[in-house]
């Protein structure tokens, strides 16, 4: 063969080839490559005024989501709750095993990546609503909205973990900061609720959201007459829930409720001050603790379910389910006038006006639904502040304030015994994945 | 005139409708001057052999096969010399020169002998075209199914491949059945992509999916994890034989998607040359059983307490009472023939299969029709197709809280009532067998392949297909069981609606030529596929009671959607050539775009460079060398990343008590590119003692660069999902080597055994900067050496001391003070540590065939060795207050002990992580070849009976079910976890196949 023909020969390979190969290579030219994803939205399809509503709102169902599951932890580590499960991860944190950067990311981790991630959503929808509507803006109920979230993930996150950082990759500040950046927030937030126009209810809803935002911030900043003030503001009757359906499930929440299973429940110090009212399995299991005070009361803000002879899934402790979440709808109290109270009351045992702060207690003790009876003025600090932190764990009971309560007021050693984890520590994945920060470098919690 | 014939072949029109069909289709065309070959292929203990192809040197239709009986007939042959060669997979090929007369019979018989070595068999997946495995310079795995089920009841395509191609291991993941198995080649070569080879049947692209599918905001698992194997479909006695390309080097023609290598099914074709219809009967029977070694023997010693919730029911013992005999019956008949330019193979097969633990079965129907038809000898139309119709009702396994086995094995026995007799930590075994969860998929395999021979040296190839799924999930909790832990209290309906479909172009010119002295085979073409999958859910929760079953009759309803779709476009070409049939060259290039993509990233370049060279031809090598090959391949392929893996998007979610709203989602890459895998490979193949004695060995590096890298954002800048980066790099060395020997051979007696091992050493190279955690390390440098980790690494932390501690209280032993014997106390490390890898460093299998007259044995025995895994059941069951491990130390009536609370405390503190290590009687099968006598007098041909066992028995030191569980299913990323899964049973057949 000569080399002709074989040019001749080989050009005539190549034209049958590049045929099919031109066919495939027009195709992909011809945007066949170009495939959308019709199930979620690229950054610029939420640069519109119609959808801004709804990334608001994703901000904020991402706080209330993560709330749910920051109680369930936060109470672990408390004295309200205690690991009835056959998880280790559980178990550690039940038992205050938890210490600084924590090797495994376990059920602790979760509840913060959630906050944080909440208070990423809140700050970029703040930066989107600001581009979208202009000037508009800055009279915009969305606005107030989505600042308010940024600022009570923060106040959660303070509450839940004992560090973390300030800012989006930042390194890792105390959770001190982080109270103190959500009082600067929600003073932001509350100039923005204020601003609002053209819709009185969110101006209002939002502006009360905020002075009680910043009301607690204060308090455990340690700005107790800011505190004091800033929850008078708040109006009475004022309640802002954290709002859940079945699809929206959280990770641990669909844990919490009595009616789905046994893995965490009242803690074993507290079965003695049970009351079991209509004792299982031939009635409903309903039972509350005793009154602190009147161990011959019920006190119906601190409701269980027991069953006769129910052990927890490991099989080792008698198991009192928390009725208080009976099903997965239930709204968590997030904010009220009620803690508002509490706070007041505890701005006044700070300044050591017992009298006052008895009589706020008492306020909240004998109202319709309760019915309890009216406690004395304390003697003394320690009486009072007794009374105060029972109240405070009977009106918040499993709302995710007990852990930061035994913390500030230093009574983890005397509930829990000592060796126990004082705080939460900082989010493995948050860790491992944060430019700033160094794998081993935390040095909290304390621990009792 | 020689027939070919059997006492059953003569009315044609008779036996079905689509064989008449296909042949007035696919009549003979005219014939010119011309004569005939015949003759029989045999054994060389004399039996006919099935199978062989004989071809006319030089010509692409003057080819036939021979049936059951060996016989062969190639009509319209050209007279004059010509050149028959008869090859077949596992036989030595054979070549004779016959003279054809016209209007006359040439009559050439062929003894085959077995072969040890198959370097003459002829390959064509990811070579360009048809080539002799001599001359590729890559690993190819070959099996000859067709064989395999000749001497067994082959249950589906991954047993098909288990422990039969070195570097391929196919596991048994969870044992439900329909269940799937994970199969993987050459250890693990990407840090977060599926493992799953690409599987190709007869050129086109199928659904291999074998994970759950399900959304987790919408409702379910439908099976809890334990789902079916799409690779299930496929009807074992469909395949003719299997190619497996095992890495980058072999499988670089297959562009993007064949970092993991390649698998291609051959189904059965008709052969051409024959008159008659070849009827193939299979009728079988059996079982299926789990070992009865469950945890749970121990249980009828205790009675449920009132203080464990009991009402003094005695414990039941899972072994007694849940494993059944899941009964099987299948019948399978097939069709096929052919005349000299037109074949058709028929098939149907139906099935149904009882699982071990029930409910779960499996009613199973498939149809296959083959046809190709050669209208002269330049065209050859070829079309296949395939339905499916499969329906499961699942088991209800895996982690989840209606795992039948999960609640009868770990709950704790004093906790026993009339309700939970297993003392069922979460919902009654009889409650969960109440409930009903099934898939039911139809599903449509179907392609064309034109081939046109535009000169004898130069054709074209084209091929469309499609692969269409349609799987219907129904999972229904009946009106008020005890559903709670599951979140069901009045009843609930899960729907589910998967539609995948995949299509595949390939176009394929191929031109051979010489210059230079040298033959040059030139291949260029283009090959795609898009991929489209589309998923949907209902849910209806809460009904008003008992008596209806659809989602509208609930009074809660949702719904969700899910869709992705992934397009691969590819151009490749390809040079082969060959110098004086001894030394041979491969070089190629395949080009991808892909919509998976990142949008700023372009085309993807896959080169390739293979050599080998037969020994036997330089004429130096002693006699008792009967062949020898060394070869060298490099070569690259790719792994595209998911569907939208590059997208920055947010996603919709729901909020408040009705609301909607849209949080950050995935990040995006607009560089995302797929991974690249750059394989390096030698090796080599002897043949000694006239091919009765054979070696292969091949060492590989097959190093992943731009491994994507799932880079989690801090949860403090947003976006839930992972950032893909291709910034990893993951290096897998290992070693391939097989051994088979005929040791015997007469016409009475032969036995033939065989010894394949392979090892995989898999290393975490860079994780470019990137801290996965736990199970993704990176290399430790310490003392001027360097520790590598492998992916899916098990780490845990360790036992660090035991005291016993006489004071204080211990969280799971109480007041220590009022212990005789004091809390025995195990401590722990505080950090994680190393186990081992989660694949086996090292696996081997040992198979041997006796035949003795008409009596044929075949065992195979496996082996694995060096992995671990997190024994998640063995802690949970113990933490339950369950467990043989357990309850076999506490007093006769159920007093704690000191060994008692020692596991307790143990292992409330420390999960349990074990050796995967086993040797396992995989396969065991007897077939008694009736004597023709005997089967004529029935009026059938060749008929046989077999007994089988497989997965007959295992031995472990595990403390598990069966070391090969694993809980994430069979094609998911993850596999050193076996929590909760169903263990694999035992099945035994009995099977008749004949032919008439």
């Amino acid at each position: 063969m000569s080399l002709h023909t074989l040019t001749l020969r080989a050009g005539r390979i190549a034209l049958h080839s590049a045929a099919g190969a031109l066919f495939l290579a027009g195709m992909a030219c011809s945007g066949a490559l170009d495939v959308p994803n019709p199930q979620a939205f690229g950054d610029d399809a939420l640069n519109n005024p119609i959808i801004l509503k709804t990334v608001a709102d994703g901000a904020e169902g991402s706080v209330h989501q993560a709330y749910d599951d920051m109680i369930q932890i936060t109470e672990l580590n408390s004295d309200d709750m205690e690991s009835t499960s056959t998880w280790i991860d559980w178990e550690d944190i039940s038992e205050g095993r938890l210490r600084h950067d924590w090797p495994t990311p376990g059920s602790f981790s979760f509840p913060q990546d959630l906050l944080l991630r909440a208070r990423f959503a809140a700050q970029s929808a703040k930066e989107r609503v600001d581009n979208v509507l202009g000037t508009a803006a800055g009279t915009s109920p969305l606005r107030a909205q989505v600042m308010l979230m940024d600022a009570i993930a923060d106040l959660l996150f303070g509450m839940s973990a004992c560090e973390g950082p300030l800012t989006a990759d930042a390194a890792r500040s105390p959770d001190t900061e982080f109270f103190k950046q959500a009082v600067t927030k929600f003073t932001a937030a509350l100039t923005a609720a204020q601003a609002i126009s053209g819709d009185a209810a969110a101006k209002a809803k939002w502006t009360d959201v905020a002075y009680a935002g910043r009301a607690r911030a204060n308090l455990l900043a340690g700005n107790y007459a800011a505190a004091k003030t800033d929850a008078q503001a708040v109006s009475a009757g004022f309640v802002y829930n954290a709002l859940y359906q079945e699809l929206a499930q959280s990770a641990t929440g669909n844990q919490f409720h009595q009616n789905r299973n046994r893995s965490g429940g009242l803690r074993r110090m507290y079965h003695a001050r049970v009351h079991e009212i209509d004792p299982a399995p031939t009635g409903t299991g309903e039972a509350y603790l005793r009154d602190w005070f009147d161990n011959t009361k019920d006190d119906k803000r601190m409701a269980v379910t027991r069953k006769t002879g129910q052990l927890g899934v490991n099989n080792r402790f008698a198991y009192y389910g928390i009725t208080k979440y009976n099903d997965r709808n239930a709204p968590i109290r997030m904010f009220s006038k009620i803690e508002m109270t509490l706070i007041e009351a505890e701005a006044a045992f700070r300044v050591n006006d017992y009298a006052t702060m008895t009589t706020l207690l008492n306020s909240l003790r004998t109202r319709a639904g309760v019915a309890l009876p009216a406690i004395p003025v304390p003697a003394s600090a320690a009486e009072a502040q007794a009374a105060l932190l029972n109240e405070r764990q009977a009106e918040l009971f499993v709302e995710g304030h007990r852990q930061q309560d035994l913390h500030r007021f230093n009574m983890v050693n005397s509930l829990l015994g000592p060796g126990h984890a004082t705080k939460l520590p900082l989010s493995r994945n948050e860790i491992l994945n944060n430019a700033n920060m160094t794998d081993g470098g935390g040095a909290c919690p304390s621990v009792s | 005139m020689y027939a070919i014939r059997s006492p059953g072949q003569l009315r044609p029109r008779a036996r079905s409708v689509f064989v008449t069909a296909a042949l007035l289709l696919l009549g003979a065309t005219a014939q010119a001057q011309s004569g005939v070959i015949a003759g029989t292929v045999s054994d060389a203990s004399g039996r006919g052999l099935s199978a062989v192809r004989l071809q006319v040197v030089g010509s692409q239709s003057l080819a036939a096969g021979t049936d059951d009986r060996g016989r062969y007939v190639l009509r319209n042959v050209p007279p004059g010399a010509q050149v028959l060669r008869a090859t077949r997979l596992g036989y030595r090929p054979a070549t004779q020169t016959v003279t054809v007369q016209n209007n006359d019979t040439a009559r050439v018989n062929f003894t085959l002998g077995e072969s040890a070595v198959e370097l003459s068999q002829v390959v064509v997946t990811g070579t360009g075209g048809a080539v002799e495995k001599r001359q590729v310079g890559a690993s190819i795995g070959q099996v000859d199914a067709a064989k395999l089920t000749e001497s067994m009841a082959v249950p589906n395509v991954g047993s098909m491949l288990s422990s039969k191609v070195t570097g391929l291991r196919a596991t048994t993941v969870g044992g439900g059945v329909g269940t799937g198995q994970d199969i993987r080649i050459r250890g693990t070569a990407s840090l977060s992509l599926s493992q799953r080879p690409a599987v190709y049947v007869d050129g086109v692209r199928v659904d291999t999916r074998a994970t759950e599918w399900f959304n987790s905001g919408a409702c379910c698992s439908f099976g809890g994890g334990a789902s079916t194997d799409r690779l299930g479909d496929i009807n074992p006695n469909d395949i003719e034989r299997v190619e497996v390309l095992k890495g980058a080097a072999a499988a670089t023609l297959y562009g993007s998607e064949a970092t993991n290598g390649v698998i291609q099914i051959f189904t059965k074709r008709g052969r051409t040359g024959e008159r008659a219809t070849e009827w193939n009967l299979g009728v079988s029977t059996g079982f299926s059983e789990l070992r009865h070694n469950l945890e749970t023997t121990q249980f009828p010693r205790f009675v449920g307490l009132p203080a464990f919730g009991g009402d003094g029911t005695r414990a039941l013992d899972a072994n007694e009472t849940m494993i059944e005999k899941g009964p099987y019956y299948g019948v399978d008949l097939s069709a096929s023939g052919g005349t000299q330019r037109s074949t058709y193979f028929a098939s149907s097969q139906f099935s149904k299969e009882v699982g071990s633990i029930q409910p779960n079965d499996q009613v199973k129907g498939t149809l296959r029709l083959n046809l190709s038809f050669a209208p002269n000898d330049k065209w050859t139309i070829e079309s296949r197709s395939a339905y499916v119709r499969d329906r499961i009702n699942e088991i209800q396994a895996g982690n989840n809280w209606t795992a039948l086995l999960g609640n009868a094995i770990n709950g704790n026995p004093r906790s026993a009532t009339k309700v939970r007799p297993y003392g069922e930590a979460w919902v009654p075994v009889a409650d969960i067998k109440a409930m009903t969860t099934q898939s039911d998929v139809d599903r449509w395999t179907g392609g064309v392949t034109l081939n046109y021979a535009f000169r004898p040296n130069f054709t074209h190839r084209f091929t469309v297909g499609v692969d269409a799924v349609n799987d219907h999930k129904d999972r229904f909790f009946p009106y008020a069981g005890n559903y709670g832990p599951a979140g069901v209290t009045l009843g609930q309906k899960n729907l589910g609606l998967r539609n995948y479909k995949t299509y595949t172009v390939d176009y394929l010119a191929q031109y051979n030529f010489k210059l230079l002295g040298i033959d040059h085979s030139l291949s260029a073409g283009g090959q795609g596929f898009s991929e489209v999958e589309s998923l949907l859910y209902g849910i209806g929760n809460t009904f008003a009671g008992p008596g209806v079953n659809s989602i509208s009759s609930a009074a809660t309803t949702s719904s969700r959607e899910e869709y992705t779709k992934t397009v691969n476009l590819g151009v490749l070409a390809q040079n082969r050539m060959s110098w004086r049939d001894q030394l041979f060259m491969t070089v190629g290039l395949r080009v991808d775009g892909n919509s998976a993509f990142g949008k700023d990233y372009g085309y993807k370049k896959y080169p390739k460079v293979d050599l080998s060279y037969d020994m036997m031809k330089g004429g130096y090598l002693p006699n008792w060398v009967s062949a020898a090959r060394v070869r060298a391949a490099y070569g690259e392929a790719g792994k595209m990343p998911g569907p939208f893996d590059s997208f920055t998007s947010y996603a919709s979610t729901p909020v408040f008590a009705s609301g909607i709203g849209i949080v950050p989602l995935n990040p995006g890459n607009a560089d995302l590119r797929p991974e690249k895998s750059v394989e390096k490979e030698v090796g080599f193949e002897f043949g000694f003692l006239n091919d009765r004695l054979g070696v292969e060995w091949s060492v590989y590096r097959q190093t992943t660069l731009d491994a994507i890298v799932q880079k989690s954002n801090p949860p403090s800048a947003g976006f839930s999902q992972a950032k893909r980066v291709n910034v990893g790099e993951v290096r897998n060395d290992g070693w391939e080597g097989s051994v088979n020997y005929q040791v015997y051979a007469s016409g009475r007696t032969d036995w033939t055994t065989g010894v394949r091992l392979d090892g995989n050493t898999n290393k975490i190279v860079d994780l470019g900067g990137v801290n996965l955690g736990n199970n993704f390390r990176l290399p430790l440098k310490k003392d001027g050496k360097t520790t590598y980790y492998p992916i899916g690494g098990v780490w845990d932390r360790k036992p660090t001391g035991f005291s016993v501690q006489r004071t204080g209280t211990d969280p799971t032993l109480g007041d220590c003070t009022k212990l005789s014997y004091g809390c025995p106390v195990t401590t722990r490390s505080d950090t994680v540590m190393y186990f081992g890898p989660g694949l086996p460093k090292w696996n081997a299998s040992w198979s041997n065939q006796v035949r003795y007259k008409s009596l044929t044995f075949y065992g195979l025995l496996s082996m694995e060795r060096g992995a671990w895994f997190g024994n998640g059941d063995r802690a949970y069951r113990i933490r339950q207050g369950g467990s043989d491990e357990y309850l076999q130390h506490l007093g006769p009536n159920g007093e704690r002990t000191f060994k008692a609370d020692s596991v307790a405390q143990f292992a409330s503190i420390l999960n349990y992580n074990d050796k995967r290590d086993n040797v396992r009687l995989r396969e065991l099968s007897l077939t008694w070849q009736i004597p023709e006598r005997l089967s004529s007098s029935f009026k059938v041909g060749q008929t046989s009976l077999t007994l089988t066992g497989q997965n007959v028995w295992w031995w472990d030191d595990c403390h598990c079910v069966d070391p090969n569980m694993n809980w994430a299913g069979a094609s998911s990323f993850n596999f050193n976890n076996g929590f909760l899964m169903q263990p694999a049973p035992r099945v035994f057949r009995v099977q008749v196949r004949t032919r008439f």
